[in-house]
Parts: structure tokens; C-alpha cells; sequence
């Protein structure tokens, strides 16, 4: 029997569905969920666990706690300490096989993930496993690890376009935990204690609320066995999985915010609102922004760009579960003015038609197909894309890029378009060198 | 995957061909390095856009509606006077594309126009620069070790600035001409018949190749301070090294790669820079170390590169040169030279899990002049160094007190506490 075929009737799990060459299934024990897929004559596997928490999870003053919380799971477990492992296992199986590794942080989800010759699946998953449960937090670990998560923040910070995204998010969200970036404020990651950790901790991170996923040069059966000897015995806790059901209020109005510094730096940024990914509306927003401000054919690299009035163009569209900000930001040329440009940018997009953007769409729909298919050729990069589908709702939802894409037209685009671009839906933030 | 090197009259030929994949990625390098000006600087800023605006009976429009319509794309890169061309498309867009490339290559335009248009956002892009405190930092380290010929010493962004205006399309044709005729480095990753249209395609391009003769200029080493205020960032950018008098064909220099993967190998942790300044002093989110600029024929250089927090720059400084100064002076222990040697067997055979990944791989030793055969010796020799080749070699190349910093950030008020630091240790 080929390693392709074997059975979907795993011992002590229950299969769910297969899509895309991918499958799923549930560890009966404790709900874990375990998708795999077989990537032959590559000797390497990547296995990627993703905790459906993020920085959507936290509260009013805990803002980072999550990204925070990621960085101290390289830390030494209880199991470690026994052992003497004093750098941790995850970092001593890097030293011992060179070994890929890293975790990273978003809005619904919290990923880690090893790479590694296959042969070495086995502790690659127990590692995983017992950081689930048995990493220790007290303030000894904790106060280095904040000094390097500071060091990030102001890595980040120190980017103007960070920084104004930051205010910008806080400003389009008064309710939703959306509101304010995945690192947090400099404030909150200074007062974490190891207590608010292990309280995080204990409520996220279970095998009810993971996605364990498995994909490379590995025999199926062989991979869900490893997963059930490593994760089979981990109890969920009783208490239910803490979760926010905010309903962001209505925007009325257009809304402002504004960041002086002593820069060199001018920066136009408009946010909008788009719906969550997986949806129509979400692609649709990429085809857009993509048409807007992607490349040299794009409408705004066109018109202010080669014209001189704008040094540079980015756009930024998170792949989150919930209604997100997405935002365009313009770099101005010396002696140029904000206001002007917004006033460029804004009448352009409610002035353009499905005649203006028929071929550019077109193009863009060719190019996000060619892109998938090169997204597609390593197995930490489908882990990758695996992990947002699966953090916005549907892992399933990695097949459906071509169809949703096959249903997108000019109207739709220029709909979505007219529609972003409200006094209702719109955040416009203004960074001031000075 | 199977990977072959072909040499041909005027080019040579590396490629990955795989199974059904769909898609293709081919890479061709081209070194037009001879002697670094202002002007050549400025003209290789210029090169891929004004390349990419009309070719033959193409305007810049057409051209670029052209590949955007096969869902393909085109890129050009110029790295120190290596220009390179990345396309990227379906298999079944493979040959429209190729005769794109050829349009661009053998007929470009360079149209007043366009240039007039090309110049203006270079310089708006240059203004920008000037906040880029990473990029700053890095070019005035190899500033310190290269002189202005070299192809690593990089004239400051207003010497830029001032010279964008006076570039000529009969300059930027002139370069053109060098980047076709020298000897070009293609590489394709793709199915067999992508790999053969690739190279039918190459050899009806290429008449004819020469060998670029590079001035090559470093200077004698001598440590030195640079420090550049840059008020608006957070962290101040560090980049630490020194000059090496050594080629990459040189004995010393798979030894070397060894030493600066212990201390400070790029991704990860297990360097030892990563290992103590970051995760036991939390002093910055990442620093690693590596030999850059090296080629077959031309030193290189050591570098360490990281940031740190205003507060935490003279103790980050400190913890660096110690452990600089504990690899000096003890070298690398038996139990890392051991973990080492499969660290990097196993980051070779990651390659084996991405098509693009080994084409890459695979490019980079094409265009020093390897064999497929050389490549994979290269790869057993780094891996079966010797503990007493790698600490000679600490020994002769790394001393602490012949390294050079330069930093770019808000460096305004350490900057007397860090020249002071500095002076006790050079």
C-alpha cells in the first residue's frame, strides 16, 4: 500500500475531511486536531502546531501577552529542569540537528514550528508536547525574555509605518480586540508578571483549542502515531476556553490620527475596513489593493509614483478571522503635502469604473495563481498558509483560492472599491517629520 | 531533483529539473564590476527600471502589460555590480516570456522620457534611504575596509542625489552593452522541457562573453568608530567586523565559515551571540554573525550584525567583544565543532525541500565558477573540518582589537560613552 493511500480508519482518531491533498482528523482522547500531508523524496518534515489564541484574546492592560507568552515557550519546561536542560528542549534539539525553528504571533492564532530531517519527527512532537503543559513561568525566566521583547518593540516602533499603524488600528476600533497590534504597548509588556502568563497559559493552551499540523516525507499512519504517543495522554483542563464576543460599534464618521516625530519621513496612511479571511469580500479586498497600489501598472504607482508626488506605496492586508483594517500607505515626496494627496487618492478611487481596472484585474487574477502555485513548493510555507486558514475558520478554505478567484469581476472589484472608501468606513492617519 | 551544470561558449547553464510542478523560476547573473565610480553607482540604481520601460516595439506599458498578462513576472536586481534577472511564471507561459526577455535585452529603449521619469522616483527612493539606519550602518563598515573602486564602498546617499541628474541614456546603453556581452550565469528550476526551451532560448541570446576584470581595493585594516544620528528610530543598528585577506578558494576560508557559524550562525539560536546576549541577557531581539563579499577571486569580510536600545548600546558592545574575545582566545570546544558539523549537514539537506530554495543554491555556486560535483565537495569539506583548522584559524583572523563598529540610530546621547568604550578596547 502506498504511503498516499493509507487508510482514513486511524486507531484512536476520527477522520473529518480531506481537501487538497490534506487531511484531518480529531484525536479522540482530547479533541486535538492533526492535519496532514505528504510531500515524497523530500527527506524533510514540518510540523506546526497553531493554539487558537492570539493577540484577539487578550485584555485592557495585557496587551502582547500572547507574542509575549510565545517567547517564553522556548524556555525550560519542568520535564527540562529534571533532565538538566538548561537552555530547553526546543534549543537543545536545534544544537543536536540543525533543526529549523521559530513560533510567531497573530491576531487569532499562536504558531510554533520544527523542520528537520525526518528521522527526528519523534522529538521533534514529544518537545511539543510537553511545552502544551510544562513550561515554567516565574519572574526568574521572565525578566530577560521581556528585556528582548522590548528590544523588538522598538524595532518595530522605530519603523514610522509601524507606529502609525498602531495608532491608526487603536483609532478604527473602539471595542474589538483588534484595536491594537499583536507586540502590545511598551507599557503593558513592562508590567507582565509571571503570574498574568500562567493564567494565559493555563486557558489557551490545551489540545482542544490546537491544530497540530504534519507535512513532509512521512508516512501517515506513522505521523498520526507519533501524535497520539506525544499528545494522546494531555488532559484538556474543565473550565471552558475564555473567549471575546465584541461587536465593534458602527463607525459614523470619518476618523483621524495624526503622529509627529523628528523625522525625515512624510506619510499619508489610509485604512479601511474588509471583512475577515476565507470570505469572497476578503480576496476581493486583495485584488483590489493589488490593482490600487501593487507594481508599476498599479493605478496609484502610475499616478503619484511616476509622477513624482510619492516616494513609495505599501499596503497591508492581515490575514485575520474577523472584519480588520487593511491600510495603504504613501511615502510623500519632499514638499509634498498630506492633504493633497488624500484628496489624489480619494476622488481617483470614486471616479474609477470597471473600464479602468477590467485589464489590471485580469493580470492581477493571473499573477495571485502563478503566486499560489510558487506558495505551494515547500512544506513550511504550506504549513504557513495552512496555519491563517485554519486561524480564520477553515483550513479547507487553502482549496479554494482558484474558485473564489474564478468569480471575482471587474464590478465586484470596483463595488468593494466604492464601498471601502466611505467617510463611514475609513481611518486616515498623517505621520509629521520634523 | 536532478541538478546539472553545463559550461557553453559564451554562457553556462545550471538546472533543477523536477517532476510536475506547473511553474518555473530562472535566475541569470551577470558580474559587471570593473571599476566602482559615482556615476557607475549611480547608473546601476537607475539600470532596472529604465530596462523595464520599452523594449523593440514595446512601450514601457505594452511591455508590462505583456508579462503581467501571462500572471509573470520579470525582476532586476544589481547587488555590488552583480546584475541579476529573476522571471518567474507558469510552465505554459515560459516561452512568451523568454521572448519578452529577449525584447528587453536585445532591443531596450531608454527612451528621454522614461529616463526623465526613472530619475525621479530613484531620487525620491534616495531620500528615503536616509532614515535606513540598517543599510547605513552596513555601508559604513565596508567603507572602512574598501576603497572607492572597490565594488563594496558605497558613496553617500547625497553624493547619490547630486549625480542622478547628470546620468545619460548613452551611459545607461553603455552599461547595457557590458551586462550582455560579459558572461552570464543562467540557472532555471523547472520540468525537463521548461530546462530545454530555457537553454535553446540562452544559446540564441548569447553571441558572444567576456570575463569582467574588477579593481579590487581593500584597504590595510584599522579599526575605527563610525557613528551616525538618526533621531527618528528606536534602536540604534549595529554592524561589527573586520576585512579578511582571504578568497573563498582560500583553505582558511571553510574553517572560518565554521568559527562564524559557532558564534553567530544566521537564523535561530544556536549561535553563541544568540544564545548569551539575547537569551541570558535579554539585550537585543536578534544578533548573528557571517563572512559576507567573499568570491573565488575577492576578499571579504567578517561582520556581526544587531541593534540595541540607546540604554542597553555600551553593555551590548561589551557582551559582543567578550564573546568575540572568549572565541579568540579559547576557540570552539570539541562538543560544538561536533553539534556544528550537523547543523550544517542539515541545512543542506533542507534544500531538498523546496524547488526554489535549491535553485538558489544551486545559482550561487554555478556563479563562482563550481562544478555540480565541487559543490557537493564543498559541502562534505565544510562539514569534516578539523577542531585545529578552526581554531588556527580564530587565532590569525578574528582578534577583537582589529574589529571596526558602526552604528545609525538615535546615538546622540551615548555616543561619548561608546567612543569612550571603544577606545579601552581597539
Amino acid at each position: 500500500m502506498s504511503k498516499k493511500s493509507t487508510p482514513k480508519n486511524v486507531p484512536g482518531y476520527t477522520f473529518v475531511k480531506t481537501a487538497a491533498g490534506i487531511d484531518e482528523f480529531v484525536l479522540k482522547s482530547n479533541g486535538l486536531r492533526v492535519l496532514y500531508h505528504y510531500r515524497p523524496d523530500t527527506e524533510v518534515v514540518t510540523t506546526n502546531i497553531t493554539y487558537l489564541v492570539g493577540s484577539a484574546d487578550e485584555q485592557l492592560g495585557k496587551s502582547g501577552i500572547a507574542h509575549m507568552l510565545e517567547h517564553m515557550l522556548f524556555k525550560p519546561t519542568r520535564a527540562d529542569k529534571q533532565a538538566k536542560i538548561t537552555n530547553g528542549s526546543a534549543m537543545k534539539f536545534e544544537l543536536e540537528t540543525g533543526c529549523l525553528l521559530n513560533a510567531n504571533t497573530g491576531k487569532d492564532r499562536t504558531t510554533y514550528f520544527f523542520s528537520y530531517p525526518t528521522e527526528h519527527m519523534q522529538t521533534a512532537l514529544k518537545i511539543e508536547a510537553q511545552r502544551m503543559t510544562d513550561v515554567i513561568l516565574n519572574q526568574k525566566v521572565l525578566t530577560p525574555e521581556q528585556g528582548n521583547v522590548l528590544s523588538e518593540f522598538d524595532m518595530y516602533n522605530g519603523d514610522p509605518y509601524f507606529a502609525l499603524s498602531v495608532q491608526m488600528v487603536s483609532t478604527a476600533f473602539l471595542s474589538h480586540p483588534y484595536g491594537h497590534e499583536i507586540i502590545g504597548y511598551r507599557e503593558d509588556i513592562e508590567d507582565f508578571t509571571a503570574q498574568r502568563l500562567q493564567q494565559f497559559y493555563t486557558d489557551y493552551y490545551r489540545p482542544d483549542n490546537a491544530v497540530m499540523m504534519v507535512i513532509g516525507d512521512i508516512d501517515k499512519k506513522e505521523a498520526l502515531e507519533a501524535v497520539k504517543k506525544q499528545f494522546g495522554a494531555i488532559k484538556n483542563p474543565a473550565t471552558a476556553i475564555p473567549r471575546h464576543d465584541i461587536r465593534e460599534p458602527k463607525q459614523e464618521g470619518l476618523r483621524r490620527v495624526s503622529i509627529e516625530r523628528n523625522s525625515s519621513t512624510d506619510i499619508l496612511s489610509i485604512g479601511f475596513k474588509h471583512a475577515g479571511m476565507g470570505t469572497t469580500q476578503w480576496l476581493t479586498t486583495l485584488v483590489m489593493l493589488t490593482v490600487l497600489t501593487d507594481g508599476p501598472e498599479s493605478i496609484f504607482e502610475k499616478l503619484l509614483v511616476d509622477t513624482g508626488k510619492v516616494a513609495s506605496i505599501d499596503s497591508a492586508q492581515e490575514p485575520t478571522k474577523d472584519t480588520n483594517l487593511a491600510i495603504i500607505h504613501f511615502t510623500l515626496a519632499p514638499n509634498q503635502n498630506h492633504g493633497e494627496i488624500e484628496k489624489i487618492v480619494l476622488e481617483t478611487i470614486q471616479n474609477l469604473t470597471v473600464t479602468d481596472v477590467a485589464q489590471l484585474i485580469k493580470k492581477t487574477k493571473a499573477r495571485i495563481r502563478t503566486d499560489e502555485l510558487f506558495a505551494r513548493t515547500s512544506s513550511m510555507q504550506i504549513a504557513q498558509e495552512l496555519t491563517e486558514y485554519t486561524a480564520s475558520g477553515d483550513w479547507a478554505n487553502y482549496n479554494q483560492t482558484l474558485p473564489i478567484l474564478k468569480k471575482i469581476t471587474p464590478k465586484t472589484v470596483v463595488d468593494c472599491m466604492h464601498q471601502s472608501f466611505t467617510t463611514n468606513n475609513l481611518t486616515i492617519g498623517t505621520f509629521i517629520g520634523k | 531533483m536532478k541538478l546539472e551544470i553545463t559550461p557553453n561558449q559564451y554562457f553556462s547553464l545550471a538546472s533543477v529539473t523536477t517532476k510536475k510542478i506547473g511553474i518555473v523560476k530562472c535566475i541569470i547573473s551577470v558580474d559587471t564590476h570593473s571599476q566602482n565610480t559615482l556615476t557607475k553607482q549611480v547608473i546601476e540604481q537607475l539600470y532596472p527600471d529604465a530596462l523595464l520601460s520599452g523594449s523593440g516595439t514595446y512601450s514601457r506599458e505594452e511591455f508590462l502589460d505583456a508579462v503581467n498578462l501571462l500572471g509573470a513576472s520579470i525582476d532586476i536586481d544589481v547587488t555590488d555590480a552583480r546584475v541579476s534577472f529573476i522571471l518567474r511564471t507558469t510552465s505554459e507561459a515560459l516561452p512568451k516570456l523568454l521572448r519578452l526577455f529577449a525584447a528587453m535585452i536585445q532591443e531596450p529603449m531608454f527612451a528621454h522620457k522614461e529616463l526623465k521619469r526613472v530619475k525621479a522616483v530613484t531620487l525620491n527612493q534616495l531620500q528615503q534611504a536616509k532614515e535606513d539606519s540598517r543599510a547605513i550602518a552596513h555601508e559604513k563598515l565596508r567603507n572602512n575596509f574598501y576603497g572607492a573602486a572597490d565594488r563594496k564602498y558605497s558613496y553617500s546617499i547625497d553624493e547619490c542625489i547630486e549625480t542622478v541628474p547628470r546620468v545619460t541614456t548613452t551611459q545607461l546603453r553603455k552599461f547595457h552593452k557590458q551586462v550582455v556581452e560579459n558572461n552570464w550565469f543562467c540557472s532555471i528550476g523547472g520540468e525537463a522541457a521548461a530546462v530545454k526551451i530555457f537553454a535553446t532560448e540562452m544559446k540564441k541570446l548569447k553571441h558572444d562573453g567576456n570575463v569582467s576584470e574588477g579593481t579590487h581595493q581593500p584597504k590595510p585594516p584599522k579599526p575605527n568608530l563610525s557613528l551616525e544620528n538618526i533621531p527618528s528610530r528606536q534602536n540604534i543598528d549595529l554592524s561589527i567586523g573586520v576585512p579578511l585577506p582571504i578568497t573563498r578558494s582560500h583553505p582558511d576560508y571553510i574553517p572560518l565559515a565554521f568559527a562564524i557559524a559557532v558564534l553567530g550562525k544566521v537564523g535561530g539560536f544556536a549561535g553563541r551571540l544568540m544564545s548569551t546576549i539575547r537569551e541570558k541577557e535579554g539585550l537585543t531581539y536578534g544578533i548573528y554573525s557571517q563572512l559576507e563579499g567573499f568570491a573565488s577571486q575577492e576578499q571579504g569580510y567578517f561582520r556581526i550584525t544587531t541593534f540595541f536600545s540607546p540604554v542597553n548600546t555600551v553593555q551590548g558592545l561589551k557582551s559582543t567583544f567578550r564573546e568575540i574575545k572568549k572565541l579568540h582566545t579559547h576557540g570552539v570546544s570539541h562538543a560544538e565543532v561536533d553539534a556544528f558539523k550537523t547543523i550544517l549537514a542539515t541545512q543542506q539537506s533542507f534544500v531538498k525541500d523546496s524547488f526554489t530554495r535549491t535553485l538558489a543554491d544551486l545559482h550561487n555556486y554555478h556563479y563562482e565558477g563550481f562544478t555540480v560535483q565541487e559543490m557537493h565537495a564543498y559541502k562534505r569539506a565544510l562539514c569534516d573540518v578539523k577542531k585545529a583548522d578552526i581554531n588556527r584559524v580564530i587565532k590569525t583572523y578574528l582578534d577583537p582589537v582589529h574589529m571596526s563598529v558602526s552604528g545609525a540610530g538615535p546615538v546622540k546621547d551615548v555616543q561619548k560613552d561608546v567612543r569612550n568604550w571603544f577606545e579601552s578596547v581597539s
